[in-house]
């Protein structure tokens, strides 16, 4: 039992984590890439929002996803209730 | 400061379009019972509320003048709408004890893979009644 719930915080914490890492690389270009083309040409700014806003969507749907996952395993422990605990 | 941006139609249309999924998907669990109706429909609503807030902030301000307030809001969103659904999953499961989780993920996850809708929504007219 111990094994199985030690097994599933680490791979919860393995699951938010690399969920968070890609997020974090994703919005750190899409949001450097915002600041640098609403720099170069100021009049796009109202379309790169809405463009932003669109990347990001798309960006953070799977991670969200791991992120519900990761607590789910941690809130619930399915695999430790299926032993019984 | 109010939304000027003449391309936010997509982004309405959008979040219309994840409360209509949301309110009606879970009317396809209704034969499985009440109860994975209900967590269809909490799944679906920790999906939109987040993004609805993330819309707000990333709306919030508007205008070349203000892109780094722009920016700074849209990180904040970001960030909101992460601890926003994780408040929301945490709080649905530790005192919702009767969840059906299989109808609450499959709620979330159609919701939020909604936004992979965009492409088709952008590609009408803008409709004023919107």
């Amino acid at each position: 039992m111990e094994t199985v719930l030690s097994n599933t915080a680490i791979s919860a914490a393995i699951l938010i984590g690399l969920a968070a890492l890609g997020t974090a690389i994703g919005f750190a270009l899409l949001g450097g890439k915002f600041l640098e083309a609403s720099g170069r040409q100021p009049e796009l700014v109202s379309m790169l929002q809405t463009k932003f806003f669109i990347a990001a969507g798309l960006l953070d749907a799977i991670p969200m996803i791991a992120v519900a996952m990761g607590l789910y395993f941690i809130f619930v422990s399915p695999f430790a209730g299926a032993l019984g605990g | 400061m109010a939304v000027r941006s003449p391309h936010i139609f997509i982004v309405r249309r959008l979040l219309l379009t994840q409360l209509a999924i949301s309110i009606f998907f879970p009317l396809a669990f209704l034969p499985f019972g009440m109860n994975a109706a209900w967590s269809a429909l909490a799944g679906g609503f920790a999906s939109f509320i987040p993004n609805a807030y993330f819309a707000y902030r990333t709306f919030q301000y508007s205008g070349a003048r203000a892109v780094n307030a722009i920016a700074r809001s849209m990180f904040a969103g970001e960030i909101g709408k992460l601890a926003l659904m994780a408040l929301i999953f945490i709080v649905l499961f530790k005192y919702q004890k009767t969840l059906n989780h299989g109808a609450l993920f499959s709620g979330f996850i159609v919701v939020q893979l909604s936004v992979w809708l965009t492409p088709l929504l952008s590609n009408r007219k803008p409709n004023s009644s919107i």
